[in-house]
């Protein structure tokens, strides 16, 4: 039990961490309980339109132009953000570790293809590459998620293939290589886990970064119409800006505390992993 | 006790005949320039030289684990009575660690810091055997018992960085070890090492071969060690085995002028007060592989020198218990003189 304290105790001096944790956790706190606070479809119309946050008992965060409950749709939207952010950048994970660790590990001709090919998918914006893939796939959740994975992972190939560069010439590969271990084992029992600490920070920027695709993607209409989006919120609300701004501010608001939750998450685990940095502080 | 001859001993287990290593795609620029060895087993064969002479090179050669820019260009490896496939990286799969164990210089970094030490050492056992992983951890905890390491349960669970340097060389034999292996090919073992650590280690490995009846190559340009350690001993010089002698016949009358300077200039303890001459130096250095001559590799650095020397490699041949390459080899009275 001590063991454990001990090595919780250094985490809980990182506030940003800490801050970070916090915030996600009620998020997830809200996607979680969706379903219960609010029982109902959020795209139902459940009060007069356009009532200002508090004006009416029970909808504390006030309604939209079609009289839907904006904090309905805060609570179900944050569903599909994090589904959205966290398996997009799960599969961008995957496989950019993939391709990233056969590039640095192998070298040469496996190197050289694989890079291009990353390259290739580098050279295209983004957003743009995004937007094809849905346009051709169709507007799902599946398929935003497959398009932001597909745009998101040249990214972590980079990463992971320069971290692979150093670590393949440390010595413990070559005493697995004399060992008889097969390559397999080598490149993912043996280093990646060198390299977790340097993915598990990129990854928290590629889950921020995906809600943050998402909603443009909602905002312009490329959104799965089925579901209610913090990006359809305010692409909806965009009309009413002048009078009712709190219609956009509040997924706006909700958008922007996701984001930084996950940056000061991504900041802290950099300070918590990375011993370098710790040094910087003293 | 007197060194069994050839013969008597029945059949090496590696025998390295005549080993040409050179530069991938410049045949001409030889590294190892028709290395012969044998190790029979349960022996200790030490191999000395200065830095470049292609020690190293020769472990890697019988690992089939040359760096890219190398190739073998001749000559053959033999072990346990068959060739090892050096060129095919899936059967040396099946050799390496399995049959022959390597041990490097470096103890800090050959350990993977972010894998427990126990799961490090079950990860080698689990690739060659196909047995249980808590069967194999059993296997550990008894294999560091068995290195020296105090509390092997506990420490199975401790990552590298908790280690001294010789509890992790202590870590690093156990996983050589782990299968078994007929030969240890141990490459600087104890260079990076405290001298009291250092003389740990060694008792250590020859405990060890004792007990469990491996041959070790050992790879060193630490004579002292050699001395007290190795039951034969082969001098390598640019790419080659000029001398290979057991190691009494080798420390007392050594046969080839490069092995003579080596052992002038290594300071012996007392050894002024004995009237033993200051240390000398070799002068010169060792001939760049670029630098082709038809020569001895050493004419150029030696004393006994003659006009055969400037344009014939001695070929090998054997004195008594000696087999040495040169052609004109201090005679037994000169060197215990």
């Amino acid at each position: 039990m001590n063991k454990i304290a001990s090595s919780i105790a250094p985490l809980l001096r990182n506030w940003t961490l800490c801050i970070g944790v916090v915030l996600l956790v009620i998020i997830f706190g809200m996607a979680i309980s969706a379903s219960w606070v609010f029982p109902h479809d959020p795209y139902d119309m459940v009060g007069p339109p356009l009532s200002w946050p508090g004006a009416y008992e029970g909808m504390w965060l006030g309604t939209d132009s079609l009289g839907r409950d904006i904090a309905a749709g805060i609570f179900h939207g944050a569903r599909v953000s994090l589904l959205v952010g966290f398996v997009s950048a799960a599969v961008a994970v995957v496989v950019g570790a993939i391709v990233g660790a056969l590039a640095g590990y192998y070298g040469g001709v496996v190197d050289t293809v694989l890079m291009r090919i990353t390259e290739l998918f580098q050279t295209i914006p983004q957003f743009m590459l995004a937007i094809v893939l849905i346009a051709v796939l169709g507007p799902s959740i599946e398929t935003i998620i497959v398009a932001l994975g597909a745009v998101s992972w040249p990214t972590v190939a980079r990463l992971v293939r320069g971290e692979f560069l150093v670590l393949r010439e440390r010595a413990f590969v070559l005493s697995c290589v004399v060992m008889g271990m097969s390559d397999m084992r080598i490149i993912f029992a043996q280093i990646l886990p060198n390299a977790l600490s340097v993915i598990s920070v990129m990854s928290t920027i590629l889950v921020a970064t995906a809600i943050l695709m998402e909603s443009a993607l909602s905002f312009l209409g490329f959104g799965d119409p089925n579901v209610i989006t913090w990006g359809t919120m305010i692409g909806m609300g965009r009309d009413q800006l002048r009078d009712a701004w709190y219609i956009i501010a509040i997924p706006g608001g909700a958008l922007l505390i996701t984001a930084l939750a996950l940056n000061l998450v991504g900041e802290g685990l950099n300070d918590a992993l990375n011993p370098w940095l710790k040094k910087r502080e003293a | 006790m007197m060194p069994a001859t050839a013969t008597e001993r029945g059949a090496p287990l590696l025998e390295i005949e005549d080993l040409r290593v050179a530069v991938r795609g410049r045949t001409e620029l030889e590294v190892l320039r028709g290395l012969s060895l044998r190790i029979w087993p349960g022996e200790t064969l030490a191999v000395v030289g200065e830095s470049g002479c292609g020690k190293s090179i020769t472990s890697l050669s019988v690992m089939g684990l040359l760096p890219e820019a190398l190739q073998q260009i001749g000559g053959q490896l033999r072990f346990a009575g068959t060739i090892l496939p050096t060129g095919d990286n899936a059967a040396m799969r099946k050799v390496r660690g399995r049959r022959i164990g390597m041990v490097f210089q470096e103890p800090m970094s050959a350990l993977n810091p972010v894998i427990r030490i126990g799961d490090q050492v079950a990860e080698v056992i689990l690739e060659h055997e196909d047995i249980s992983r808590a069967a194999a951890m059993e296997r550990v905890v008894e294999l560091l018992a068995q290195v020296g390491l105090p509390d092997p349960a506990r420490l199975a669970h401790e990552y590298p960085h908790r280690l001294s340097g010789g509890q992790r060389q202590r870590v690093v034999i156990a996983m050589a070890l782990a299968c078994r292996p007929e030969l240890l090919i141990a490459d600087e073992p104890t260079t990076a090492l405290d001298v009291t650590v250092q003389a740990q280690i060694m008792r250590l490995l020859k405990q060890l071969q004792k007990d469990l009846g491996i041959a070790i190559l050992l790879i060193t340009h630490n004579l002292g060690l050699v001395a007290q350690t190795a039951d034969r001993v082969a001098v390598m010089y640019a790419g080659r085995a000029v001398e290979e002698a057991d190691t009494i016949t080798l420390f007392s009358a050594p046969r080839h002028p490069y092995t003579q300077g080596l052992l002038r200039a290594t300071p012996r303890p007392g050894g002024r007060r004995e009237g033993q001459l200051p240390l000398v130096e070799i002068p010169g250095m060792v001939p760049s592989i670029r630098q082709l001559f038809p020569g001895c590799r050493f004419e150029p650095r030696c004393t006994h020198a003659s006009a055969v020397c400037r344009s014939i490699d001695p070929p090998s041949h054997t004195e008594g218990a000696t087999r040495v390459q040169c052609h004109h080899p201090i005679s037994t009275l000169e060197a215990l003189s």
